[in-house]
C-alpha cells in the first residue's frame, strides 16, 4: 500500500534532470562573482539583529586583537582613525613606484585563520596577476592536496573587487581623492544593489572596498596608493584600535568599523603603509570570524616564481 | 565546506558542485525549466553573498540552500499554482486518451498526477513548502525547520494537514478513477470485437 507520500515522490519525478548547459552557465555566474572577490565579503544585513554577546564570550574579546602595550615608536601618536590614515597616505605618497609592466606579475602570500579551520596551520595562497588581469593562484591547506587556478588570457581579473578591474583600469580610474572616493562609492553602491542592500550601506562596503584595494596597491603608483588612504580616512564611524600585531607578529596600526555585528579590521605597518592584515571578528564577543595576513608581495617575471 | 569558503571564496564552488543537481531539480519539479534554471543560479549567488552569516557548525548546507531556494519560489507562487493547475488539466486529458493503450499502471500514474496537481496547488505556500522539501528534497522536520525558519512544530502542523489534504484527494479520484478506468476499458474491448 503506497502512501501519498510515495506518489509525490514519483510526481514529476522526470522534471528533476538538470539541464547541463543551464548548470554550466550557473557554475560560470558563481565563478565569476567569486573570483573578484576577497577573502570574505559582508553578508547582507539580517532582518532583526541577533545579539552576541556575555560574559563568556567578552573573555575571548581580550584574546581577539592582541594590543601591544608598551610599544613605542616615537613621535606623536595619532588621536583617530583618520589620522592614522591620513599618516599612512603620507607615507604611502612617498615610497616606492613599484609599477608593473607588461609580462611582470604582482605576487602575494596571504595566511588565513577562521575558527574551526586551523587543522594544523594557516591556509596558505599565493597569487600572481598581471596588469591585464591573468594569472593564477595556489591555495594549501595542511593535509590536503594543493588546490590552483588560473586566470586565462582574457579571462576578467580578480585583482579589484567588487568590480572586476585590472590594473591598467585602476590606473585609469581618478588619481585624486574625490575622484576615487566617487568610484569606490560607486563600486560599493553597485554591490550594495546587487545584494538588496540598503544604499546607507555603502560606506560600510567602501571600507572593506578599501581593505581589497590595498592588498594589492604596492603595485600601484604611489599617488594612488596614498589616494585609497585618503579615501578610507574619509569614510565614516572608522574607529582607531592602536597597535596591534599582525599574524605573524608584526606590529601595526589597526583601525576598524563595525556594522551588522562584525567588526572589520585593517592592520596596517604605519612605517611603509604596507597592509599587514584584515581581520573579522564578532561585535561584542571580539570571537574570530576571519583574518588573513599578508606575508610577503613583491613583482615577479612568471606565475611560478616568488620574490 | 562552507567555513572553508569564508577563507577561500573559490572553495564555494564546490558548494555548487555538491548540490546544484538537486536544487535545480526540486526547482524545476516546482515552476517552468527556464524559471527553475534562473532560481538555481540565484540560490547559489545568495548564498554565497550570504556565507558569513552561515552556522560554521552547521555540517550539511541542505537546509540553507533549501531554505533559500525556497525563499526565492514564494515570489513566483502564482505561477507555479497555475502550471499545476494546467498540469492537473493536462494530467486528466492525456490519461482519458492513454486509456486504450489498455495500460492500467500508467493511467493511475497519470490520473494521481492530475490529482496530486489539484492538490498541490490547493495548499498555502507555506503548506506546499514543507510538504515538497520533506517528500523531494529529503528534509527531516529539523532541517525543514531551519530552512524555512519556521518552528519544528509548525513543521508537524503544516505537514499533517498537507498531508491529509493529499491523501483525501487521491482518496477521492481512486473511485472516480476506478470507475472511468472500467468504462473507458469496456468500450475499447467493445470496439475491439
Amino acid at each position: 500500500m503506497s502512501t501519498e507520500i510515495d506518489h509525490l515522490r514519483a510526481f514529476r519525478s522526470d522534471d528533476a534532470a538538470p539541464d547541463p548547459d543551464a548548470r554550466a552557465a550557473a557554475r560560470a555566474l558563481l565563478l565569476e562573482r567569486i573570483a573578484p572577490t576577497a577573502p570574505l565579503r559582508r553578508a547582507p544585513r539580517p532582518r532583526s539583529r541577533i545579539l552576541v554577546g556575555g560574559l563568556g564570550l567578552a573573555a575571548a574579546a581580550a584574546a581577539a586583537i592582541a594590543l601591544v602595550a608598551g610599544l613605542d615608536s616615537g613621535g606623536v601618536q595619532p588621536a583617530t582613525a583618520a589620522e592614522a590614515l591620513r599618516e599612512a597616505a603620507d607615507v604611502a605618497a612617498q615610497g616606492p613606484d613599484v609599477a608593473l609592466q607588461p609580462g611582470q606579475y604582482w605576487y602575494v602570500r596571504s595566511e588565513s585563520r577562521q575558527p574551526g579551520g586551523d587543522r594544523g596551520g594557516p591556509e596558505v595562497r599565493e597569487d600572481w596577476f598581471s596588469l591585464t588581469g591573468q594569472g593564477r593562484w595556489v591555495v594549501r591547506r595542511p593535509g590536503e592536496p594543493e588546490e590552483e587556478h588560473s586566470i586565462a588570457d582574457g579571462a576578467l581579473s580578480y585583482s579589484f573587487f567588487p568590480q572586476p578591474l585590472t590594473y591598467e583600469q585602476v590606473r585609469a580610474l581618478p588619481a585624486d581623492v574625490n575622484g576615487l572616493y566617487d568610484a569606490i562609492e560607486r563600486a560599493g553602491m553597485a554591490w550594495a544593489s546587487g545584494n538588496g542592500l540598503p544604499v546607507a550601506d555603502r560606506t560600510h562596503e567602501m571600507f572593506t572596498i578599501v581593505g581589497d584595494w590595498l592588498r594589492a596597491a604596492p603595485a600601484l603608483p604611489p599617488a594612488r596608493r596614498a589616494a585609497l588612504y585618503r579615501v578610507a580616512a574619509r569614510l565614516p564611524d572608522v574607529e582607531l584600535l592602536g597597535k596591534v600585531r599582525d599574524g605573524r607578529a608584526r606590529e601595526g596600526i589597526a583601525v576598524a568599523q563595525t556594522d551588522d555585528g562584525l567588526r572589520r579590521e585593517l592592520v596596517f605597518d604605519p612605517d611603509t603603509a604596507q597592509l599587514l592584515m584584515q581581520r573579522t571578528v564578532r561585535a561584542g564577543s571580539g570571537e574570530l570570524v576571519y583574518e588573513s595576513t599578508y606575508v610577503e608581495s613583491g613583482v615577479v617575471d612568471s606565475t611560478t616564481a616568488r620574490p | 565546506m562552507i567555513a572553508e569558503s569564508l577563507a577561500a571564496p573559490h572553495a564555494f564552488a564546490a558548494v555548487f558542485d555538491r548540490h546544484y543537481d538537486a536544487i535545480a531539480g526540486f526547482l524545476r519539479r516546482r515552476v517552468e525549466h527556464a524559471l527553475a534554471d534562473e532560481l538555481a543560479a540565484e540560490t547559489f549567488l545568495q548564498a554565497f553573498g550570504a556565507r558569513e552569516r552561515y552556522d560554521t557548525q552547521r555540517a550539511d548546507a541542505r537546509p540553507w540552500l533549501y531554505g533559500i531556494a525556497a525563499n526565492l519560489l514564494r515570489r513566483h507562487r502564482r505561477v507555479e499554482e497555475r502550471r499545476l493547475r494546467a498540469y492537473a488539466r493536462a494530467a486528466a486529458r492525456d490519461g482519458e486518451a492513454g486509456a486504450f493503450d489498455g495500460v492500467d499502471e500508467r493511467l493511475d500514474a497519470r490520473a494521481a498526477g492530475a490529482e496530486l496537481a489539484t492538490a498541490l496547488a490547493s495548499l498555502g505556500s507555506g503548506e506546499r513548502d514543507v510538504l515538497l522539501l520533506y517528500a523531494w528534497a529529503d528534509l527531516g522536520y529539523d532541517e525543514i525547520a531551519a530552512a524555512l525558519a519556521i518552528p519544528v512544530g509548525t513543521v508537524r502542523s503544516r505537514l499533517h494537514r498537507a498531508r491529509g489534504v493529499v491523501r483525501e484527494l487521491l482518496v477521492r479520484s481512486g473511485e472516480q478513477m476506478d470507475e472511468s478506468i472500467a468504462a473507458v476499458i469496456a468500450t475499447a474491448r467493445e470496439e475491439s470485437r
